[in-house]
């Protein structure tokens, strides 16, 4: 067992040095901010063995006492995405503000526009004990909550696009995300989040000459390293996105994403990307669990 | 009551922002808009009572009408605190070895092209030192002050923080007047202020005191995108002589300014300008993470609790 902190090669960060040595500050810096122990950090331990090995772990079940609040959070993004407007995203139809029935065929995805804040709910997945406590053995240091993500995916026979290429995230030189799907994704089809193992710490020289990749030189590169990470409803999936991955193409049926980022540094290096939280959910968290909310605005 | 409302946020059209690929321009609506949320969420995290909200409400009101405002004998009891700091600084200005280079990049006076004020003081306008808190702690008996809080407590009506510092001597010498010695806006925020701690009596124009345009917080010529650094005769013609303020100060006087204001360091003449410059910033200046400067670990830990919100922007290393 070890509680080192494995940050990847400065080859493997797209600003390089410069960038690993902020991010190993930022992580210094909230060690000395919020000390842990070495119990803390170690807590979940198997995971982060996993993450800094495969760069994915599935956590089965984690959620299947919670599989309402899973329903309530997708009846919310439902409810979002039926009226369209600003307070949804779009995929490939920037600027549109038509209801998911609508655009059903011809968009890749529909999200939900600063989720936290709309559907506060997320926060009783968010600042569950197990997943902070994954992140603080991740970061070996109080992590903080990043952006979110909720969104629903349609099944359409449009081809792939955006974030169904492979991609290395780059919002930061470290980050960890928390993939919770809203219905089952059983097969290929259903549109899997894809990883290439290991492939956060391991690179080609060639990484940054494109930032999206196409199937084929990324199964020449990793071969059998990749994996469609399938999983039931209740199911929580994480990994270190920096390494490639995708969202596969959903032909089958529409997927219901959560996708939490934990971070341990602002991404971009930058404070016009932080999203809001709710007065009324903030002040409800435990002293402990403030500081996950760094990075977020506090919203009436 | 006062302290119950946001502070007033200059209009955007009369701010100054540099946007990602270097280019003058404006900042917006929506930048605006982020530093009410940055003041509300620290009135969220931070408790702050309205009496200390309240308390410098006239050096505020003062800030609000003119631009600036100079409290005399603020750091009376500090004088020895000060010269400690001008004596580090000339120190590292000798050659003294640095604990700790700036990731800022280009800065006087760093790394391998280090500079010594004895070759350079009469071909450069000014050296300072990089990541002047870590490599000189003494200054956080100055920047964590408890007037100089209240001050900026007052400002931002929530508990603020420490954004960028500066030290750094100016030269008297003949060269011309050149980059912080012409009229400018600063581009961090919309809404910050600065304090400017002289280390050393600065008693006429020709000293080089930090020199202000009253009122141009909130009205700035048709053409202010048309350049970054304004001669002083465009200044004087728009806004007029009796607005330009010279701001004399004795060694332990205190000047604060709102610096998206225009302002300038006037030209040293006479004797050499010795200046700890302090941005009090309700979000990361610039809102760049990778500007955030470093403070001492035994520094932050030695710190009372609740001055520990000051450093939120801040590094911390051993």
């Amino acid at each position: 067992m070890s509680i080192n902190l494995k940050l990847p090669s400065s080859h493997c960060i797209p600003r390089g040095q410069p960038d690993l040595d902020r991010q190993l500050k930022s992580i210094l810096t909230r060690t000395a901010r919020y000390p842990l122990t070495e119990e803390e950090l170690t807590k979940e331990q198997g995971v982060v063995d996993s993450l800094y090995g495969k760069g994915w772990a599935k956590l089965e079940g984690l959620l299947s006492d919670r599989l309402d609040l899973i329903d309530t959070i997708k009846d919310k993004l439902d409810y979002f995405l039926d009226k369209g407007g600003d307070e949804c995203k779009y995929g490939l139809l920037k600027g549109s503000d038509l209801p998911q029935s609508e655009v059903r065929d011809k968009e890749l995805f529909m999200a939900v526009a600063n989720p936290l804040y709309r559907v506060p709910e997320i926060a009783e997945i968010l600042f569950l004990d197990k997943l902070v406590d994954i992140a603080k053995g991740f970061y070996k240091c109080m992590p903080a909550v990043g952006t979110l993500n909720l969104r629903k995916s349609f099944a359409n026979n449009l081809p792939p696009d955006q974030t169904n290429f492979y991609h290395c995230d780059k919002n930061c030189p470290f980050l960890l995300k928390f993939f919770i799907y809203l219905n089952d994704v059983d097969t290929v089809d259903d549109g899997p989040f894809t990883y290439v193992e290991g492939s956060a710490y391991e690179k080609p020289s060639n990484w940054m000459q494109s930032h999206r990749w196409p199937d084929e030189p990324i199964k020449e590169c990793y071969g059998d390293r990749i994996k469609h990470l399938t999983a039931k409803k209740g199911d929580v999936l994480t990994a270190t996105t920096t390494g490639f991955h995708k969202g596969q193409k959903v032909v089958s049926r529409d997927r219901g994403l959560l996708t939490l980022n934990f971070v341990a540094c602002q991404e971009d290096f930058s404070a016009t990307s932080q999203m809001d939280i709710k007065k009324e959910t903030f002040l409800s968290l435990p002293e402990e669990k403030k500081p996950l909310t760094d990075f977020l605005y506090v919203v009436e | 009551m006062w302290s119950n409302k946001l502070p007033q946020i200059p209009d955007p059209k009369n701010s100054v922002s540099i946007d990602p690929t270097g280019a003058v321009t404006l900042f917006t609506q929506e930048d605006k808009d982020r530093v009410l949320s940055s003041i509300n969420t620290r009135r969220a995290r931070y408790g702050i009572s309205d009496k200390e909200i309240e308390k410098e409400k006239g050096i505020v009101e003062k800030l609000y009408s003119k631009g600036w405002a100079k409290i005399e004998n603020v750091f009376e009891n500090k004088l020895k605190t000060i010269d400690k700091i001008s004596d580090k600084l000339n120190y590292f200005l000798d050659g003294g070895d640095l604990h700790m280079d700036s990731l800022l990049g280009k800065q006087v006076g760093e790394g391998e092209k280090r500079l010594n004020q004895i070759e350079v003081r009469e071909k450069e306008l000014f050296l300072s030192i990089p990541e002047p808190l870590y490599n000189i702690p003494t200054i956080s008996d100055i920047i964590f002050d408890d007037r100089l809080v209240g001050i900026a407590k007052s400002f931002f009506r929530c508990v603020p923080s420490i954004g960028t510092l500066n030290l750094r001597k100016s030269f008297a010498n003949n060269l011309p007047e050149e980059n912080t010695t012409l009229y400018h806006v600063d581009p961090n925020s919309p809404y910050f202020f600065k304090a400017f701690v002289y280390l050393r009596d600065v008693e006429s124009p020709e000293d080089g005191p930090f020199t202000y345009v009253e009122g141009s917080a909130n009205k700035k010529p048709d053409n202010l995108l048309s350049k970054y650094r304004w001669p002083d005769e465009e200044i004087e013609d728009f806004y007029g002589a009796d607005k330009i303020k010279h701001l004399t100060a004795k060694k332990g006087d205190l000047v604060i300014a709102m610096t998206t204001g225009f302002h300038k360091g006037q030209k040293c003449r006479t004797r050499d300008r010795e200046l700890l410059t302090i941005d009090y910033v309700c979000h990361p200046d610039s809102w760049q993470a990778k500007k955030q400067m470093t403070i001492k670990e035994d520094n932050f830990l030695d710190l009372p609790l609740d001055k520990i919100p000051l450093t939120d922007f801040l590094h911390i290393k051993k």
